[in-house]
């Protein structure tokens, strides 16, 4: 469950936007890395990929009866980077939604400067998110990856290399396809940036986190994942428990269950903290 | 089966039935009112057409033409699409929560996106 923007999608809205972006999908790539890009060439849509400076991830222009995309290598990294392909995916969703292409191509939206991975708190924005997850990790074979690994960020980095996906949106389609009970809490530039509960953590009345780096423990995973500590394993992870995380939990009551707290350093875009019952439930 | 009493065999009052929905489903059928459903049906339907020496119009040659007929007539029997309101807005919005493209970036997104295009172009893309 999202904190965000994207609470407001209608669950009618994300369904259609989520069985549309599978479709696309399933019908282009039945096995394999899906190619955002290769998508849009085949629909006679331009590519450029290039330094932009920093005022957007991607852009959908519409110009003269054509769309054409621009990827922002300053902030997506290199053109075939999880990032990028991602951020393709998203000016996809831009594309593929009726009302989005609609307005865009009619000239009574502007060029749009995307900010793409769930950081916009904008609904349209959360749209296309939604989209390029759902095209890049379709669920049905999603879900056959994430069968084959343990719960954890080790699992969750093999299913995103699979699909050529970004640990950050793996992580998060994870926890929205409530694979296990979990959270996955995103830190930016030192500070919360976001977070995102499975539906069993939801269920569980697990909602308020930290959201202070004041707040967490001194030798935790993800305070030493955000002093910049090397990570042996490429991430932290420590045993803590439900009271350290969930204001709500009080220690002697039966959901202070025991957790795995995991940390990853994301190198610009911040430290990723994944969080999950070590008993697969809680209480 | 009734018997009347001089032992002549009618059918009974549901067989009738049946029967007058058979021979209507039949006429339909032949009539071109209804698509032949049955083997034997789509079998009899073609021999006739092939008597028929029917030749189509042009813009029901292909399925591409038939589309683009159907596209350039508008199709007067459409359910109205249902557009969410706000999105323009909304995209509006998202469009400001990016920075401003410096002028020197612009230029350089103006030459790569015809750059780009140049190159579709070449290659029959569009």
């Amino acid at each position: 469950m999202p904190r965000d923007s994207t609470e407001r999608m209608a669950p009618a809205r994300a369904a259609d936007i989520a069985e549309l972006a599978e479709e696309v999908s399933v019908t282009r790539y039945p096995t394999g890395c899906v190619d955002p890009g290769a998508i849009a060439v085949s629909l006679g849509i331009t590519l450029s990929f290039n330094d932009y400076a920093d005022s957007f991830d991607g852009m959908l222009e519409h110009r003269a009866g054509r769309f054409h995309i621009f990827v922002n290598l300053r902030r997506v990294g290199t053109k075939d980077s999880p990032r990028s392909r991602f951020t393709l995916g998203h000016e996809l969703g831009h594309y593929y939604i009726d009302d989005h292409r609609r307005a865009l191509a009619s000239g009574r939206a502007p060029a749009h400067k995307s900010i793409c991975e769930y950081r916009s708190k904008s609904v349209v924005e959360a749209e296309a998110d939604h989209f390029a997850s759902n095209l890049l990790l379709p669920k049905p074979r999603f879900l056959d990856q994430a069968r084959k690994y343990a719960v954890g960020l080790p699992g969750i980095i093999k299913i995103a290399g699979h699909f050529g996906a970004s640990i950050t949106s793996t992580a998060i389609r994870y926890a929205s396809l409530d694979v296990s009970p979990c959270a996955v809490i995103k830190w930016d530039d030192l500070a919360f940036g976001w977070k995102w509960l499975s539906r069993g953590t939801f269920e569980a009345r697990l909602f308020r986190t930290i959201e202070s780096t004041a707040q967490l423990p001194q030798d935790c995973p993800t305070a030493r994942a955000l002093r910049g500590e090397a990570a042996p394993k490429g991430y932290f992870e420590a045993g803590t428990t439900a009271t350290a995380w969930y204001k709500a939990v009080a220690a002697e009551g039966y959901r202070n269950v025991l957790l795995m707290e995991q940390a990853m350093q994301l190198g610009q875009y911040g430290v990723l903290t994944f969080l999950y019952p070590l008993e697969g439930k809680y209480g | 089966m009734k018997e009347h009493s001089d032992n002549q065999v009618v059918p009974d009052v549901e067989q009738q039935e049946e029967q007058l929905n058979l021979l209507v489903y039949q006429a339909l059928e032949q009539d071109g009112s209804l698509i032949p459903t049955t083997p034997e049906a789509v079998a009899r339907a073609e021999a006739e057409l092939d008597n028929e020496d029917l030749e189509l119009p042009a813009t029901l040659a292909n399925f591409d033409a038939a589309l683009r007929h159907a596209s350039q007539n508008h199709l007067m029997n459409c359910m109205p699409l249902q557009i969410p309101t706000g999105t323009e807005e909304n995209l509006a919005r998202a469009a400001r929560e990016g920075g401003d493209v410096p002028p020197e970036v612009e230029a350089q997104m103006r030459a790569d996106r015809a750059a780009s295009e140049d190159d579709a172009n070449a290659k029959g893309q569009h």
